[in-house]
């Protein structure tokens, strides 16, 4: 089991759910966050004038899948959250223990 | 041995009649049997049980001989139990009432009075006490009171509960006032912990605001105060209108109804209506919906209308119930005014003369003068006067004339009470006689995770946030601090989702709801089309923020073109962040305030260059100031400091100040200086022209400094001969200084030179605009058939916009103007705007691809704003006859080649 956080452009999230989805991943949780990468917090030309905006408005997606449909993920969210620009994001795949679903107490990939 | 063995035969006969009455009764109910009814019968059930338990204890116990516990002790339900209205699963609230003196022999029957209930089945809450414990008790705890007051015989020595019944209803003679306070703050504390609002969307059927114990409420308080707690007897009793009588019986019968199926459901005690069983009881009820409103959300829409009522008739009868004697009102007199004779301030409130009440009645214009006068005098209304009116409005004339609309659009316009006003307008039903619209949403829910509140709420917490916002430090309250015309935004924002409900598209409702709204309302035209815009469109703005790229100029001047005019994009603003946040608690964060504000400045930006409301005036001094210094440090080296000339820095000064906050902003101290210091010694009657070829850009500056007094007209000329000499503009800044010094510069691309153009290209278009202005004739254009030129078609062509706001700029009207680009357009629209009469101080030139956006800020001759409606009416159309008869004549020169 792997859980995959991607951070990507807040208006890319309808794409990259609607993709997700279609690829049959059931669940996600969605936090509205605030960073900056190589995007460097932009400094935004306004009328002639820099202001330096030190965080960019994003949204990170989590996502916990099966080993075997981690490729498949990471490429769905490529596929769906690319713009082309500085600034698409990043998505980071981090190794998991255990899931556990609440109401029944299944545990593992069952509990996905 | 079994459990069941162990039990004795009369306490297992009494488990089966229980479980028999319950199904038949589960049976009976779903034939449709009434709340009230199940419930009566449910009582009689348990009633006949406990008879049964209670002589098996006393056989049992040795004591129901002619010397047993029978005469000493009573059974005495209470609580819903004492008062028959049970759900199938309530608990059964029952006291052993005794005389004095016999304890020890009442607790061994009292302790198997409880076992045996238990194994029945019933869940006892059952308390041994004697009559002046009770009261004691009762005093000290309003819950205790509260079920007391529902007392009833049902077994034992009527002499014992003759003895409660006369001293609790003495004691609540002498405790009213308390006593009313105190179970009011029980049930409030209760409301808090269950849900405030009735629109709350999962309610609970008990406790929740207007739910069953609102109803257990107006018995309690009817009781301390008139000594009845039944509805009946308080209408006897003149203390209930018998209209609220019948509702509040209406409205009990859906509420129990809706409990009993709750209860028979679950098997147990259940009184949250969440989305599961809302959907449910929507099918067990029988609701069938119909296009626009799904099954649940009709169900649910019956469910708030008797919550509703409940909720109203107990605060009403409540209010009336808390005036004591009335010594407040007696002495009301010497601390109020009287206001225009009608009205009366007081301290608290503002109360009708009770000569002025008929007059009132009869028109809603005067009810509106009432509710503006309340708005701005910031003091609720009397519940008398409230209660006057909400009578009244059945017979209330439909028409709205034009003393009600202006009424109406005063109140809007002032935020301090709006929110509540137009709360009490709408649960007096004068609401829905102003917009009639307003009676499909009221009690209507949207059934989604995302809404909290009906459709009512929705947008009458929506008004309430915006005015909120009045008070936000962040950039939704700056915008909503300098919207003018707040009414307009306030009434787009109550109209806004009331075209939901239907089976079309709730903002195409919404549009056809304004548009009807603003006709009733006898708006101007240009008021009812952004009235219609901004209910039509209200989602667009956190569509394109959160769904599209908006990093891409394109989708921002798109937005922006559509909006239209500053004034709009600002309404539209605040309006998506109030509609956002009157969702749900927590809808509104400070994330998508951000993207949001990141797009509205974006957007304003081609509507405005930068509207005067956008710019901190802290922020501008600071950069006049830094100007100054560089200044100072220029002069500095050169000059001994006693002897530094005073005239330079008093000049910079005045023109600094005059100098428009676009200028100063978007251009650094050391090339201000730059710029404008040749300026001071120009005389009247001389140019001063300059060029320089920007790389980066590709675009050639050139800056033109007169005196305005030159010739009339300078900004038009001075369009016609960059025309005329084939150049494009991409984008043009006007300055009107100080002294009448006008200081504009141009960026131009020169078509004919793809790099940069030779020195003497840039001296002889330098000196075609001197020769605009001191020898004017009208400009022809070149037409040069350019190969690879073809109109790159990524925006549609839209068709020729103008729009005029009046309300960005305290001194200046704002012109906004959409076409398609073509060489000699700008010279077109600005000697249009010349030949209305019209002085342009600032512009803003924007050339996007064959998208032109132009901004100017204009005044008339005199230097004022221009506001005659026939006056900007002319310009408009003039504006568009111009531009119409230059692209005609464009076009046909075009076909002669």
């Amino acid at each position: 089991m792997k859980k995959i956080e991607a951070v990507i452009r807040h208006f890319k999230l309808e794409d990259v759910k609607n993709a997700l989805s279609e690829q049959g991943i059931q669940g996600m949780t969605i936090t509205e966050v605030r960073g900056f990468g190589r995007q460097k917090g932009h400094t935004e030309m306004y009328r002639g004038t820099e202001y330096a905006v030190d965080f960019v408005p994003k949204v990170k997606v989590e996502v916990v899948v099966a080993n075997g449909n981690v490729q498949k993920v990471i490429d769905t969210i490529m596929r769906a959250g690319q713009t082309g620009q500085i600034g698409d994001g990043k998505i980071f795949v981090i190794g998991l223990e255990e899931t556990v679903r609440i109401r029944t107490g299944e545990t593992g990939e069952e509990a996905i | 041995m079994t459990t069941a063995s162990r039990m004795r035969t009369r306490v297992l006969a009494a488990k089966e009649r229980l479980a028999e009455g319950r199904s038949l009764l589960r049976r009976r109910h779903a034939e449709g049997m009434s709340g009230v009814a199940a419930g009566a019968a449910l009582a009689d059930l348990f009633d006949s049980i406990l008879l049964e338990l209670f002589e098996a204890a006393l056989d049992d116990l040795g004591e129901n001989g002619p010397d047993g516990l029978k005469r000493e002790l009573t059974l005495v339900p209470h609580g819903g139990y004492g008062r028959r209205d049970l759900a199938p699963y309530s608990d059964v609230d029952l006291m052993l009432l005794h005389a004095p003196g016999v304890e020890e022999r009442v607790a061994p029957l009292a302790q198997r009075m409880l076992q045996d209930l238990f194994d029945v089945g019933l869940a006892p809450g059952q308390s041994v006490r004697t009559p002046l414990q009770a009261c004691q008790l009762a005093r000290k705890d309003p819950i205790i009171w509260t079920s007391l007051v529902e007392a009833r015989y049902l077994a034992g020595g009527a002499v014992g509960f003759a003895d409660f019944s006369h001293r609790f209803q003495k004691q609540a003679q002498r405790r009213t006032a308390r006593l009313i306070a105190a179970v009011e703050k029980a049930r409030s504390d209760e409301r808090l912990q269950y849900g405030e609002t009735v629109y709350l969307l999962q309610p609970n059927v008990k406790r929740s605001r207007g739910g069953l114990r609102d109803i257990q409420l107006l018995r309690w308080i009817g009781f301390a105060r008139y000594g009845a707690a039944d509805p009946a007897t308080l209408v006897a009793r003149a203390a209930l209108p018998a209209e609220d009588e019948t509702a509040l019986g209406r409205a009990q019968e859906f509420l129990l109804r809706v409990r009993n199926e709750m209860h028979f459901h679950a098997g147990k005690s259940n009184d949250n209506l969440d989305r599961a069983e809302q959907l449910r009881l929507a099918e067990a009820f029988g609701f069938a919906g119909r296009p626009g409103l799904l099954p649940v959300e009709e169900f649910m829409r019956e469910y708030f209308r008797a919550t509703e009522a409940v909720s109203q008739i107990v605060k009403r009868f409540a209010a009336n119930a808390r005036r004591g004697p009335r010594w407040g009102e007696l002495f009301a007199p010497l601390f109020s005014h009287q206001y225009e004779g009608d009205f009366r301030i007081g301290p608290a409130q503002i109360t009708v003369n009770p000569r002025s009440l008929a007059k009132l009645c009869g028109d809603p214009a005067e009810i509106l003068r009432l509710a503006d006068l309340a708005n701005l005098c910031d003091k609720p209304i009397a519940r008398s006067t409230c209660e006057a009116i909400r009578q009244a409005v059945p017979d209330l004339p439909d028409e709205i004339t034009p003393e009600t609309s202006r009424r109406f659009i005063s109140l809007l316009s002032q935020p301090a009470r709006l929110g509540e006003l137009l709360r009490s307008l709408h649960e007096m039903g004068v609401l829905e006689r102003i917009i009639p619209a307003f009676a499909h949403a009221r009690c209507l829910l949207q059934f989604n995770e995302y809404h909290k509140y009906t459709v009512d709420e929705h947008s009458l917490r929506a008004v309430e946030h915006a005015t909120d916002f009045g008070r936000d430090a962040g950039p939704v309250g700056f915008v909503y601090r300098h919207i003018k015309r707040k009414w307009l935004l306030h009434l787009a924002l109550l109209l806004h989702d009331l075209g939901k409900g239907y089976a079309e598209d709730h903002s195409e409702v919404g549009q056809r709801i304004a548009r009807e709204t603003a006709e009733r309302l006898h708006l101007s035209k240009p008021e009812a089309e952004s009235l219609e815009f901004l209910v039509h469109k209200h989602l667009l703005m956190s569509h394109l923020a959160f769904r599209r790229d908006t990093s891409d100029d394109q989708v921002v001047l798109r937005f922006a073109i559509e909006v239209g005019s500053p004034e709009l994009m600002q309404m539209l603003f605040v309006l998506t962040a109030a509609d956002l946040s009157a969702v749900g608690p927590g809808v509104l964060n400070a994330w998508k305030i951000e993207v949001l504000a990141d797009l509205h400045r974006r957007a304003i930006e081609h509507l405005a260059g930068d509207a005067p409301a956008m710019n901190s005036e802290e922020f501008l001094q600071q950069r006049r100031e830094e100007v100054l210094a560089a200044l100072d440090q220029r002069q500095g080296p050169e000059r001994d400091g006693a002897q530094r000339e005073a005239g330079p820095r008093e000049w910079f000064e005045r023109q600094l100040a005059a100098a428009p906050p676009s200028y100063l902003l978007t251009t650094g101290p050391e090339a201000v200086i730059e710029d404008l210091d040749p300026l001071r010694a120009l005389e009247h009657g001389e140019v001063l022209t300059s060029g320089r070829y920007q790389s980066e850009t590709k675009t050639v500056e050139y800056k033109v400094a007169a005196y305005e007094d030159i010739v009339p007209g300078v900004f038009h000329k001075l369009a016609g001969a960059l025309a005329g000499r084939g150049l494009q503009v991409l984008s043009a800044e006007i300055h009107t200084l100080a002294d009448g010094l006008v200081f504009d510069r141009f960026y131009v691309l020169d078509p004919d030179f793809a790099a940069e153009p030779p020195p003497e290209r840039i001296d002889e278009v330098c000196l075609a605009l001197s020769a605009a202005l001191t020898k004017p004739a009208k400009p022809t254009f070149r037409r040069v058939w350019r190969a690879g030129q073809q109109r790159q078609a990524t925006l549609p062509l839209l068709p020729t916009r103008v729009r005029i706001d009046n309300s960005t700029s305290d001194r200046f009207t704002i012109i906004d103007v959409f076409a398609a680009d073509r060489t000699g357009l700008l010279y077109t629209i600005a000697r249009s705007l010349f030949r209305s009469g019209l002085s342009v101080a600032v512009a803003k030139i924007g050339t996007y691809l064959d998208q032109v956006v132009d901004v100017f800020y204009v005044t008339d001759q005199a230097g004022g704003k221009i506001v005659d409606e026939a006056q900007l009416g002319e310009i408009r159309s003039r504006l568009h006859d111009d531009i119409a008869a230059f692209e005609q004549a464009e076009t046909n020169s075009t076909r002669s080649w």
